[in-house]
């Protein structure tokens, strides 16, 4: 991604979701899940890349916190 | 020449064409469509595994190796525990060696038990929960047969649900008439693993009244404080819909949430008689405006996506930007807002959201705080496409 408007300098900072405020970390969150999801072609053919339904409970939750909160 | 097929990430199948509530605002039942009720109060085990059959076959065609199966209704668990499970386990055998299934359900809380919770802990469902609030606000809409209130009913399945460690979703039509950041801040507090809240559905057909009594952008008066609330106090744990969604819109993704974009939806609906639907919200344009001329028992989803009708485009291959959106600063990001409430009688769908100046108010907002201009979005939706297109070829 160097070269491009995306600050991949933040990224390195990002720890783990659940503890972080949205004001401080939802930029690069998103920017690092975004990045991978574009250089990941089984994540592309996974349904990451389509909407789901706004009246359903969606599965918008992050893979890192769903996967956190499959352990609790 | 790209496959529409390839789109269908996700089936969502309407196992209940009844409530037990009776929400004023409901787009199932209290919106003007009538096709519930010549359908089967409940799916059979028939319908609900050629669905499946179905979803298999497209999943076969496309390579897709990740599928979405919510339940969903009227409400769903008025199937009961037991045919649920016969459900899940059907989907879960039924995609086998094919694709990872992930299961939903959306419910209005009311009629959880232990059994119930426990089946979700079971097979990893995502549970949405409807709700819209602190006792007082819930239970001015969401009501029983009767008119009674069904907060109390609400909160019982909540519990069951942290009893049993089960995260959920909160669903919340936003409510004009109460304090948004109470109801957040209620919402908050229960706990939730992330809350969605739904701008109400209107069309351009009864829109007016709102705006005479609510004011131009009543979505974004509320739901901007929220906005606002969540960026400075709140935690990534908690996601929240459509903030979340409009921030991975702004940083140059896709849009994950339906409200957003020209892009496919990639999901349909199978109705307790097998009939195969396009967006269900959509029967709040007309009545039967969500149907088509298939049936899971008869056709495969490949058939409905070689149409070339409204909610074949509208599913596989994406509605085109309204007409009155051209020249919009955020037609690339907003894409029209919700499809059905672009609608007017007589005159389709080719017209911005009703909420349109909401949705602009809240883009801009939440563009604010990210410091990303619509300039910015540009450069960085290049840069993802350039980075897939690097990945597709190494």
């Amino acid at each position: 991604m160097e070269g491009h408007d995306i600050d991949v300098s933040r990224l390195a900072d990002v720890g783990p979701q659940g503890s972080l405020a949205v004001r401080a970390a939802l930029k690069a969150t998103l920017d690092r899940e975004l990045a991978e999801q574009a250089s990941t072609p089984s994540a592309r053919n996974s349904g990451a890349a389509t909407p789901e339904h706004t009246a359903s409970p969606g599965h918008c939750t992050p893979a890192q916190a769903r996967a956190d909160r499959l352990r609790r | 020449m790209p496959d529409p097929l390839d789109a269908l990430s996700g089936v969502t199948f309407k196992v209940a064409s009844r409530c037990n509530l009776n929400c004023s605002y409901c787009y199932v039942f209290n919106k003007g469509d009538a096709t519930w009720r010549e359908r089967p109060a409940r799916m059979s085990q028939e319908v609900f595994e050629a669905g499946i059959a179905r979803l298999r076959e497209a999943c076969l065609r496309t390579g897709r190796e990740q599928v979405s199966v919510t339940l969903h209704g009227g409400e769903p668990t008025l199937i009961g525990a037991t045919r649920a499970r016969t459900f899940f386990e059907a989907a879960r055998r039924g995609l086998e060696g094919v694709a990872d299934v992930r299961l939903a359900i959306q419910t209005n809380g009311t009629r959880l038990t232990r059994e119930w919770v426990d089946l979700f802990d079971e097979h990893r469902v995502d549970v949405g929960v409807s709700m819209d609030g602190p006792r007082a606000v819930h239970d001015r809409q969401r009501v029983d047969h009767r008119g009674r209130g069904s907060y109390r009913a609400v909160r019982r399945g909540l519990d069951l649900l942290h009893e049993g460690g089960v995260p959920f979703a909160l669903l919340s039509v936003v409510d004009f008439e109460s304090d948004p950041l109470e109801v957040h801040e209620h919402f908050c507090a229960l706990g939730p693993d992330h809350i969605s809240y739904l701008m109400p559905h209107f069309t351009y057909d009864d829109i007016a009244e709102v705006n005479a009594r609510y004011g131009p952008t009543p979505c974004l008066d509320w739901l901007g404080p929220v906005l606002d609330h969540w960026w400075e106090h709140g935690s990534l744990r908690t996601a929240v819909q459509p903030f979340a969604a409009m921030a991975r819109i702004i940083l140059g993704g896709p849009s994950r949430l339906d409200l957003f974009g020209g892009a496919p939806l990639g999901f349909c609906f199978v109705e307790t008689d097998g009939d195969i639907e396009g967006l269900d919200v959509l029967k709040i344009c007309e009545d039967g405006f969500a149907g088509t001329a298939h049936n899971v028992l008869t056709d495969g989803f490949e058939a409905f996506a070689a149409g070339d009708g409204l909610h074949s485009e509208t599913v596989f291959r994406g509605r085109p930007l309204p007409t009155g959106c051209a020249g919009c600063p955020e037609a690339e990001t907003c894409g029209g807002g919700y499809v059905p409430h672009r609608y007017l009688r007589g005159a389709g769908l080719d017209r911005p959201s009703v909420w349109c100046r909401d949705l602009l108010g809240l883009f801009g907002q939440l563009r604010r705080l990210l410091a990303v201009d619509q300039r910015e979005t540009l450069s960085r939706r290049r840069a993802l496409a350039e980075l897939a297109a690097a990945s597709a070829s190494a």
